[in-house]
């Protein structure tokens, strides 16, 4: 991929997961939070270049806002990062109404066994809320959702949850790597559709900051067989599509633009772009059709 | 976006261009069609297709 290129919050797999993170709450992570109610964009305003996104941000159902980051490693730098994703919530969000909340959390990966959670400054206090995934079995959640699948027993939300992010569970990038992989081929043999989206779509979403592009590529290719690819070659089809069809009318238009300047007959203009008479008397007064 | 929402994004791309490509030209060989048989002079389909006299003949062969 050229290094050089910008890409949004477009990706189908957040469009997804917008719809299907709803209700849903973060005790399988051992944290105390009010369901989630939305999945929020996270391409939030910039002040620099070299800013990240987070890597969620999520709307309660209390009505407050949540930064969820993931970290496989602890540094007290990264609290400064934080202070910049709270700055550009607050200027998208923040709304003079007295009822703003924030919560920011961070959920360390099998990596990490402690950190701290605040950083004080005699200006600021910043409060994080932690999860250490070090303390979820993954070997075990994983062959207790893999025996609920294997036995038809529909799996709970907090199954689903503990699902996505299992692969964050284990240490080491090459572990993480090697349990994505399982959850993926475990997730395509969940029955239900909209929990086999959620489950690809989520597990996706949490581990892509810990896989490199070398391992994307092989988890796309497996991605290719599952609904998701379907989905992906639907958009890929469907943007291809409207892409030529709109490049066809401006061509035409050229050409009958072309065609009007030189004084040719309007009748073959006509049979030659498509366009109706209506329609190329409106061109020749500059205007669109 | 994900990594792997990335693959995916610039293969839609490519995918898109390619057919963009491909329909411009098949466009762009329609109306040079329709134009040969309405009789337009032929340095003014060339001019205003791109096509070359060649190709133009070509077309007018296999029609």
């Amino acid at each position: 991929m050229s290094e050089g290129i910008t890409y949004h919050n477009k990706d189908i797999l957040f469009k997804i997961l917008s719809q299907t993170y709803k209700e849903k709450s973060f005790s399988a992570y051992g944290l105390d939070l009010p369901p989630i109610r939305e999945l929020l964009p996270t391409n939030l305003p910039k002040i620099s270049a070299n800013e990240k996104d987070v890597d969620n941000l999520f709307l309660l159902e209390d009505g407050t806002y949540a930064i969820v980051d993931y970290e496989a490693e602890y540094k007290r730098l990264n609290k400064v990062k934080y202070l910049n994703y709270v700055a550009r919530v607050l200027e998208k969000y923040y709304k003079e109404d007295g009822n703003f909340n924030l919560r920011l959390i961070v959920i360390y990966t099998g990596d990490v066994k402690s950190a701290e959670a605040t950083f004080e400054t005699s200006c600021v206090t910043l409060r994080t809320e932690q999860a250490f995934l070090v303390h979820i079995d993954g070997e075990a959640a994983f062959e207790a959702i893999r025996r609920k699948i294997d036995s038809g027993i529909p799996l709970e939300d907090d199954d689903l949850m503990k699902l996505v992010i299992l692969p964050l569970t284990v240490s080491g990038s090459e572990g993480k790597q090697a349990m994505l992989e399982r959850v993926v081929v475990l997730a395509e043999q969940i029955a239900d559709e909209g929990q086999r989206i959620f489950a690809l779509s989520g597990v996706i979403v949490a581990s892509d900051k810990f896989i490199d592009r070398e391992y994307s590529e092989q988890i796309r290719r497996r991605i290719n067989m599952t609904k998701i690819g379907q989905l992906y070659e639907k958009e890929k089809i469907e943007y291809a599509n409207q892409k030529v069809k709109e490049t066809a009318i401006k061509e035409r238009t050229e050409m009958a633009m072309k065609m009007l300047a030189r004084g040719i007959d309007i009748i073959d203009i006509m049979g030659v772009t498509g366009f109706t008479e209506a329609e190329l008397l409106r061109l020749q007064n500059g205007e669109l059709i | 976006m994900t990594k792997i929402g990335q693959l995916y994004e610039k293969e839609k791309i490519e995918y898109a261009n390619q057919k963009v490509r491909e329909n411009s030209i098949k466009e762009r060989t329609e109306m040079a069609m329709k134009m040969l048989t309405c009789d337009i002079d032929i340095i003014d389909i060339m001019k205003m297709t791109g096509l070359t006299e060649t190709e133009l003949l070509g077309l007018q062969n296999k029609a």
